[in-house]
Parts: structure tokens; sequence; C-alpha cells
């Protein structure tokens, strides 16, 4: 009997276990099932991450960071009150606006964006209901300054929005993504079917052909001239002149990206590609070029420049200097208006206009940056008499200082005018190129007899009696041209009276460029000529950066002179190695052991000993050993110590 | 006989199945650890760069080693080009 209770009892509470679990199971089953993802189901959002910016040698321009932003679901908040005075607390907020926001009927709204690592951490410590955190890139730009109008900068949602941040925004920018997970009961990641395929590739690296030495070299040096002649703003360019690699773009007022909000346009303004000036002096080179090139004019041919005053179409042209007659090298040495009208006047406008365009003038250089404008072009049709010569002297006409620089490039090396860039490269997250930027030639424009007779001519800008002396770099023949130009008044048309645009342009070494380089000072007031404000400017970049380009001085007189060089012979011409009779020469080979490198480095050039050293400090060994038979073509090995 | 050793090994197989169920849940734990150290790690070492690209910009390099180490550019002769 009591056995028989028991069996009814406990098929009973089977019934009652299985009626429970029908019910759970089948008729709320959809519900709960539910109710139960929302709890250990969650999204999982990965965000974007946002390539480098590198220059040449790697140095980090732009950098993102991830740091974590507060957001609140109001209608999920039980106690705004509370919430919202502790969140103020731990943000250092106002209490009344985040009361505001927590009580109001968005579903979505931000407390705060990019906060510290610490205050996350009391914010995750006070776990409150509908207050979550989110991770968001941030851009550093590590520099600082350094060459901002150039990178541009990054809005808040990690979209470029100015410079190359804007124009690479596709390559680096990145995917973001969303998936799925499963969490446990203490919100921990649970990873129960392995890792799931969430492969969202970051965006790509960016190389620049940006030396951040030099580019630092060029903002220094811009900056110091412009407080010096208390000028508005500007540019300076450095190129190489064979690929077209932008090696330092410099624009002054300076922009740092890092807080782009709190700075004008005027600041962020990319001058060397986005104003346009018209060009003055240093634009005689292009009718030079022309000159040259179409054969009307000859390097010795003589003008006479009406002692700085000639009329022509019913205007009086006038020189700095008066001159009388003057070969064609002279001209341009001295950059004589009427010489150059004279010049103009025997190509015709025709002509001359073809190498303006072929120059490039006109047309965007295509350099990849955006906000390029074309500068101001008119068509030879519609030129009126005096047009010819204004167009002769480099007014009436306007170009990006960007374009000035290319325009020298092609006759630097050898007539070719290139394309500019500054990114060399973008490279993807598993090290593929995803763009490369190659030197590309936009067309030949002079040949290069012309280019090279041009630019011995340009050589003698810079000499004593040009316009350009203060260009001149130690060591290097520099060739150039200065220009000094009236600026348009836009209030009342015509020009204005006393701004000035002072500029120079030029290469450096002149024979075998390593790079073009332009200054420009926009409205000086101490002193307004291109030769004096920035021909200086450009000697100094010139002579740092062909410094960290490891570019050997080539005037021979300008060597460093060392001890006992005067007795040595004359170092032979390479081409005649082979004929001299190496083994006869019965000199024992030098002892440099003990020496110290810099000892050693001297005693090296005045013996004219070929030297590779390895190490730092003194030498302990080399090899030939001293005092032995050797060739003296073969190179010494010194191994050094500290 | 033949009953109980076939029960005996279904609940052996049974019992490993579930030991590599939790097998599996224990080292998804580890891995997702694991991946999150990763990415604490990788953020860690993103702000060092930062940091360091601060540091050795040329502006701050160049007045340190003026000021602190007395340098400056090198004079006429101080630069020795070797043949």
């Amino acid at each position: 009997m009591r056995l028989g209770v028991a069996k009814v009892f406990l098929m009973l509470l089977f019934a009652v276990v299985a009626g429970r679990a029908f019910q759970l199971q089948v008729l709320q089953g959809e519900k709960l099932k539910r109710l139960g993802e929302r709890q250990h189901l969650k999204e999982w959002i990965v965000l974007p991450k946002r390539g480098a910016v590198m220059d040449r040698t790697g140095e980090p321009l732009a950098l993102s960071l991830e740091a974590q932003s507060v957001y609140a679901r109001p209608h999920r908040i039980h106690d705004p009150e509370t919430v919202s005075r502790s969140l103020a607390k731990i943000l250092n907020l106002d209490v009344v606006e985040v009361n505001q926001k927590m009580t109001s009927d968005k579903p979505f709204v931000w407390i705060k964006r990019q906060i510290g690592p610490q205050e996350a951490e009391q914010i995750q410590a006070l776990s409150a209901d509908g207050v979550g955190m989110f991770y968001e890139p941030n851009r550093y730009y590590p520099q600082g300054q350094l060459a901002g109008q150039v990178l541009g900068f990054v809005g808040r949602d990690s979209e470029g929005l100015e410079g190359l941040e804007l124009h690479y925004n596709d390559y680096i920018r990145g995917e973001a993504g969303s998936s799925v997970i499963e969490r446990d009961a203490l919100g921990r990641r649970v990873l129960v079917q392995g890792v799931e395929g969430l492969q969202i590739p970051p965006g790509g690296d960016i190389h620049l052909t940006l030396d951040t030495s030099v580019q630092h070299l060029a903002e220094k040096e811009l900056e110091a001239t412009i407080s010096k002649y208390r000028a508005k703003a500007g540019v300076a360019i450095v190129v190489e002149p064979f690929t077209g690699e932008v090696l330092a773009l410099a624009n002054y007022p300076s922009f740092n990206p890092n807080n782009f909000s709190k700075q004008s346009s005027q600041q962020r303004r990319n001058r060397a590609v986005a104003d346009s000036f018209e060009p003055g002096s240093t634009f005689k080179t292009i009718l030079a070029a022309a000159a040259l090139e179409e054969g009307v004019v000859g390097r010795e041919d003589l003008f006479y420049c009406e002692m700085g005053k000639y009329s022509y179409a019913g205007k009086t042209i006038h020189d700095t200097h008066p001159y009388g007659w003057l070969p064609f090298s002279k001209i341009l040495q001295v950059s004589s208006n009427i010489g150059f009208t004279k010049v103009a006047e025997k190509l015709k406008k025709d002509r001359y206009f073809k190498y303006i365009e072929k120059f490039g003038f006109g047309q965007p250089t295509g350099i990849d940056v955006p906000g390029e404008v074309p500068g101001l072009l008119r068509k030879p049709e519609s030129w009126s008499a005096i047009d010819l010569a204004t167009h002769a002297f480099g007014q009436g006409i306007s170009a990006t200082p960007m374009q000035m620089v290319m325009a020298y490039a092609a006759i630097a090396n050898g007539g070719f005018l290139m394309r500019p860039y500054v990114v060399r490269r973008v490279v993807g997250s598993q090290g593929e190129v995803l763009l490369e930027n190659q030197p590309h030639v936009v067309r030949r424009v002079i040949s290069e007899k012309t280019a090279r007779l041009l630019a011995s001519m340009l050589k003698e800008v810079t000499n004593e009696g040009g316009t350009g002396v203060m260009a001149s770099v130690e060591g290097f023949e520099v060739a150039g041209k200065t220009g000094t130009a009236q600026k348009a008044d836009l209030a009342h048309g015509g020009y204005a009276a006393s701004k000035r645009v002072g500029s120079f342009v030029g290469f450096v070494p002149a024979d075998a460029p390593k790079l073009v380089a332009l200054v420009l000072v926009d409205e000086p007031e101490v002193n307004v000529y291109g030769g004096v404000v920035a021909a200086p400017v450009f000697r100094n970049i010139a002579q740092g950066a062909l410094r960290h380009l490891a570019v050997a001085p080539q005037k021979p007189d300008l060597l460093p002179t060392t001890v006992g060089q005067a007795e040595l012979p004359v170092r032979r011409a390479p081409k005649k190695e082979a004929e001299i009779p190496t083994d006869g020469v019965a000199a024992p080979v030098p002892d440099f052991v003990g020496l110290s490198l810099r000892e050693a480095v001297e005693k090296a050039r005045a013996m004219r000993v070929k030297v590779k050293m390895r190490g730092n400090g003194y030498v302990v060994r080399q090899s030939p050993a001293p005092g032995g038979r050797w060739n003296q073509e073969e190179i010494l090995v010194l191994n050094l110590q500290g | 006989m033949a009953f109980v050793l076939l029960a005996l090994g279904l609940v052996g197989v049974a019992l490993l199945h579930v030991w590599l169920r939790l097998q599996v849940v224990h080292m998804g734990y580890v891995l997702s650890t694991t991946s999150k150290l990763q990415n604490q790690l990788e953020q860690e070492n993103r702000q060092l760069k930062v940091e360091l690209a601060t540091l050795t910009s040329p502006d701050r390099l160049e007045a340190m080693s003026r000021r602190r180490l007395g340098l400056r550019p090198p004079e006429k002769g101080q630069v020795i080009v070797l043949p």
C-alpha cells in the first residue's frame, strides 16, 4: 500500500515536471529562446583601424590610437539622477547637463567621447544599466605642425577631411565590421565554435616622399624669414628634379592637425598648390627657355636695354638699374625687364604661349593632394600689345608655387616636365603594396641642350653681379632666379602700391641637380626683394638638405683644406687609372693603427687612400697590415673599437 | 557480462564527450583572454610609438642637441669628404 502511494506520487511528480518542460520548450520555446539570446549574445563591433602616415625614412607623422567613449541609452536607465551624478563626478562634467542627456527622448546619446583609461575603469566599475562604453579611434600627429597642411586631418567619425587624410581616405580608412558573439554570465566572451572568421583588414599605411629633416629645416627657415621681414605668409618647396618626389612642402602660417578645430582656414591652407601668385621675374626663365629652344636668341646675342626706360605699346617699361648693350646671359643675370621685352618681341606671343603651356602653366600639376588650382592663363588671342611685355616679366599671369618649382625641375633634369607626388606607396596590413607612385614624365618641354645652356646661364644669377647672390651655397654652384612681383589690388584693380611677393627658385648642384627648391615670401614689409627675403632661405635650406642627403661639395677650391695637402699630387682622373702601373709603386702600406676615427679619416684624405671603416673609436686592426707592399688602388679596411 | 561492458563503454564515451566539451569551452576562454591581451598590448605598442615619435620629433631633437649637448651645424672644414 505504502509502496503504491509512493509510486503514484512519483508518477505525478514526473508528470508535473514533464508538463512544465513541455510548456517551456514547446509552448513558450520561441519567446524564451529569444530572451536567452538577448542575454548571452552580443553584437561585437570592430572599428576601422586607420593606417599610419610615415615619411620616407619611416618616421611616423600620423598614427591612430583607440580611446573609449561613453554613451547612454536613456530609456533603459532606472535612476537617471544617481547615475548622472556619479557619471558627472567621474568624467568631470556638469551634472545638470548630464541629467538632461539622460532624460532626453533620444534612444542613444554620447556622454563624453575619447576618455582616458582611468576614467574608463571607474565607469566599468559603476556598471550602471543603460550606460556603456565604446572604443573609438583617435588620430595623433606626433610631429605637431610638421607638414600639417600636407597631412590634413581626420574628423571624429574617422573620415579624412583635408590633405592626404582626405585624398587617400579610401586607402587608409580601413573597414568596419560586426559579428555576433556569445557571452557567459560574467560578460566574458565565450568561443564555443572557435575563432569565427571576423578578419577585418585595417587600413593601409602611407609612405611619403617627404623627408622629416628637410621638411623641418624648410619650415624653420621659412618661419625665420617671415618674422624677420614681417611677411604675411610663405611657401617653401623642395623637389627631387629627376623623379618629381617632393622632399619638403612647407607653408606658413603653420597648422597643427592635433587640434584642427581651433585653427583658422588660413592656417590649414596648403598655399603651395591652393594659391596662385603672379610669379614676376622668376618667370623670365620660362621665356628664356622658349627663346633659346626656338633659336631666336643665343647666349651672347646683344640687346640694347635703353638705359632703363623703354616706351612700348604706349607704356613705359622700367628697369631697376639702367643698362646699355647687354648680352642675353647678362640680361638674365641682372633681370632686365626691357631686355626680356625685346626677347619676347622676337619670339612672338603665340610661340611664347606654347611654351608657357608646355611648362605646365594653366593646368594643375596633378600632385596627389587635394585643392590644387590651375592658375590663371589668358589665351594669346586676348593679349593686348602690352600683355606680351608684362608676360615677359611674369605679370598678368598667375601660377601656383608648385607649378613654378616643377617648371624649374624640367630645366634641371634636362627638359622633362615631371608630375610631382608626395606619396610613394600605400602598404596594406600584410605588407602588400596597394598603390605605388612612380616618377611620371608629363612631356618633354625643351631639349637637353637648351636645358644645359639655360642652367649655365642661371648659374650666373647667383654669381657676383647677379640678383641672387645671397642664394649661393658654399661649395656648390647654384642655378636659379629671383623674383619680386607686384600684387594685384583686388579692391581697386591694378596693382597694390606696396604689396610684393619675393621669391627665389633654383636648383643645386647646377650641373648635376639633386634638388630644386622654391621659396616664396608673401607681402614682406621690411624688404620686398626676392634676392633679399627669399634667396637666403633657399641657401639655408639647400645647404642643410645637401648635407642631409650627403652630397659632397663640388668646387675643389672650396673643399676643406687639410694639413700637408699642398705637397700631394693632384688627384688622378679616374679614366687614366688603368694606365697607371700600380705594381711598380713600392710605397709601403701606411700605418693607421692607434688613430682616432677623425685622425684616420684626415690621414686617408691627405694620402688619397681609399679606406673602409668598421666600427667606432680607435683603429685596432687594419688590412693589409702596415709596412707591407700593396696595390694602392686596393681598399684599406680599418677596424675600429671604442 | 557483455551487457555490463557495453554499458561501461557507453558511459566512458559519454564522459569523454563531456570532457571534450569542457575543454573546448575552457580553451575558448583562454583564447578570448589571450586575444584581449593581444589587443591591449597592440594598443600599448601604438601608444608607445606615438610617444617615441613625439620625443624624437626634429623640432625637439634640435632644441635638445643644441641646448643639452651644445651641438651645431658643421662649419667649413669640419666636413671631410673621403676620396
